[in-house]
């Protein structure tokens, strides 16, 4: 479904160089830090910002080279642009029917009615949790085989963030071949939800894995400086100084159980391999 | 194209208000005026004005971003910023010219002659340039700097203007110019601002093609 090949993009002293594959029915998580890289590769991916060099492929053509009519194929939602925070959802409607000839206009007004989203108040008076299940309602009416939604739960509260995932659980369960890719800083959102997990940092990918085995099988170490020196590295994936000794991340959290019973081991998170991966040893 | 031909009326109906004030507006002018003409160019002007104001509300949220995700190419984007001016103007000419000749006929009791018709056109024609004078900049350096470009350009065309009527001041001429036909006088400016129009779209859709969002 999307295919990223040494993508690069350069900004001032941030340079983005990635490759990536996305496969069709899979819902792909890209998490990292703010400035990571998230944004600029969704943009690649939508024709929005030339890449420097590489190729980016989407639903089988360059991204560059997608007509309108690839682009009804794909469903958008970023945190931070939408349609003009003036017009009502009554508008947006008019606008997706003319814009697309899958709208569903049927579902997404019975969504919005359930998602307690009123048609005839400005987007701007909604708020924010409003807003961004506007925006992923929108992403979702006209039944795309693709969602590249970027941050769509920026800035919410942990029951919005909820809402906005259940929309999406709901909108994917119709039909396994839809895929997602979706990008957050925020971790939690995307170990429910996604399928295997891109991590980005300075502009590089650092990790790729199943979420079933960083959530399974990766693991934190929390050793002393003589329990680091005795432990076997070969699963060690980064380590990091501490004032009590040594921070590991492994990738074989079972294998240090069985042989190091006595050391601490913490279940792997995504959260913690944000901070080992984004940190320096 | 449709869905972006919407999404600006969608804005534009944000603007009725001011729209029908503008017309109640006009309809006063017609008591006032001589030239009824003067009414028509001015309500076109504010028409196509605000009809590209929506570039304003597309910049204004940072939605330009999701708008080029929409199925739409970026070329459709420039193309429609011209289709709706001529549209939302071309609308309110006929609007003016039906208020214009219902006014004559209630105040002055006749038919406005076919001299001031062709004048009328004259002015939307010449309405028609301020978007293709004005958009380009707009897409290139966005509406507030754009807006400053597009001044700037309108002040050397005024100046220009001033400098050839100075230049071109020979009673001769300006017999020879009153002597041409009204109607060749039409065409031509047509002509000249359709060249126009082509030139300005074909630069805007450069400016759209080279942008990143």
């Amino acid at each position: 479904m999307i295919t990223i090949r040494n993508l690069t993009k350069t900004y001032g002293d941030f340079r983005l160089n990635i490759s990536m594959e996305i496969q069709t029915g899979r819902v792909t998580g890209l998490v990292g830090r703010n400035g990571a890289g998230k944004s600029t590769t969704i943009k690649s991916l939508l024709g929005l910002v030339r890449p420097d060099g590489g190729e980016v492929r989407v639903l089988g053509k360059p991204a560059s080279e997608l007509t309108s009519a690839d682009r009804e194929n794909i469903g958008v939602a970023f945190s931070d642009s939408g349609f003009s925070s003036y017009l009502k959802l009554r508008d947006v409607v008019s606008i997706l029917r003319n814009a697309y000839p899958n709208f569903d206009e049927k579902w997404f007004l019975d969504a919005c009615k359930k998602g307690r989203l009123p048609m005839d108040k400005p987007l701007k008076e909604f708020s924010t949790g409003m807003r961004a299940r506007a925006r992923v309602l929108i992403a979702c009416s006209h039944r795309a085989k693709l969602l590249i939604l970027d941050e769509p739960t920026a800035g919410l509260d942990v029951v919005a963030r909820n809402e906005v995932l259940d929309m999406l659980r709901d909108y994917l369960a119709e039909d396994g071949e839809r895929t997602v890719l979706i990008s957050s800083h925020i971790s939690t959102d995307l170990e429910g939800f996604c399928d295997d997990i891109y991590m980005l940092h300075d502009g590089e990918i650092v990790l790729h894995e199943d979420t079933d085995v960083i959530l399974g099988e990766y693991g934190v170490l929390r050793l002393s400086d003589k329990a680091y020196e005795q432990i076997d590295k070969q699963y060690i994936l980064k380590t990091r100084r501490e004032s009590f000794g040594y921070t590991c991340l492994t990738n074989q959290r079972q294998f240090y159980a069985d042989n190091y019973p006595d050391i601490v081991i913490e279940a792997g998170s995504i959260d913690e391999l944000i901070i080992m991966m984004a940190k320096e040893a | 194209m449709k869905g972006l031909i919407a999404k600006d009326f969608a804005i534009l109906r944000q603007r009725g208000k001011i729209m029908l004030i503008l017309l109640i507006w006009g309809v006063g002018m017609n008591f006032i005026m001589e030239d009824s003409s003067f009414v028509v160019g001015w309500l076109v002007m504010i028409a196509t004005i605000t009809a590209m104001s929506t570039l304003s509300y597309d910049e204004y949220d940072n939605c330009m971003p999701f708008l080029m995700s929409l199925p739409v190419t970026r070329r459709t984007y420039a193309v429609e910023k011209y289709a709706f001016s001529a549209l939302v103007g071309t609308a309110a000419w006929l609007v003016s010219v039906v208020l214009v000749t219902v006014c004559e006929l209630v105040i002055r009791k006749q038919m406005p002659t076919a001299e001031n018709y062709l004048s009328m056109v004259i002015f939307l024609a010449g309405i028609m340039i301020i978007p293709a004078i004005s958009i380009p900049p707009q897409l290139k350096w966005g509406v507030e700097k754009g807006r400053l470009v597009m001044i700037g350009i309108f002040g050397v065309i005024a100046v220009g203007a001033f400098v050839f009527s100075r230049i071109s001041a020979d009673p001769a001429l300006i017999a020879k110019l009153e002597k041409l036909p009204l109607g060749g006088f039409v065409a031509g400016t047509i002509a000249v601002v359709l060249a126009l129009t082509a030139v300005s779209l074909h630069i805007s859709v450069k400016i759209m093609e080279k942008k990143e969002f």
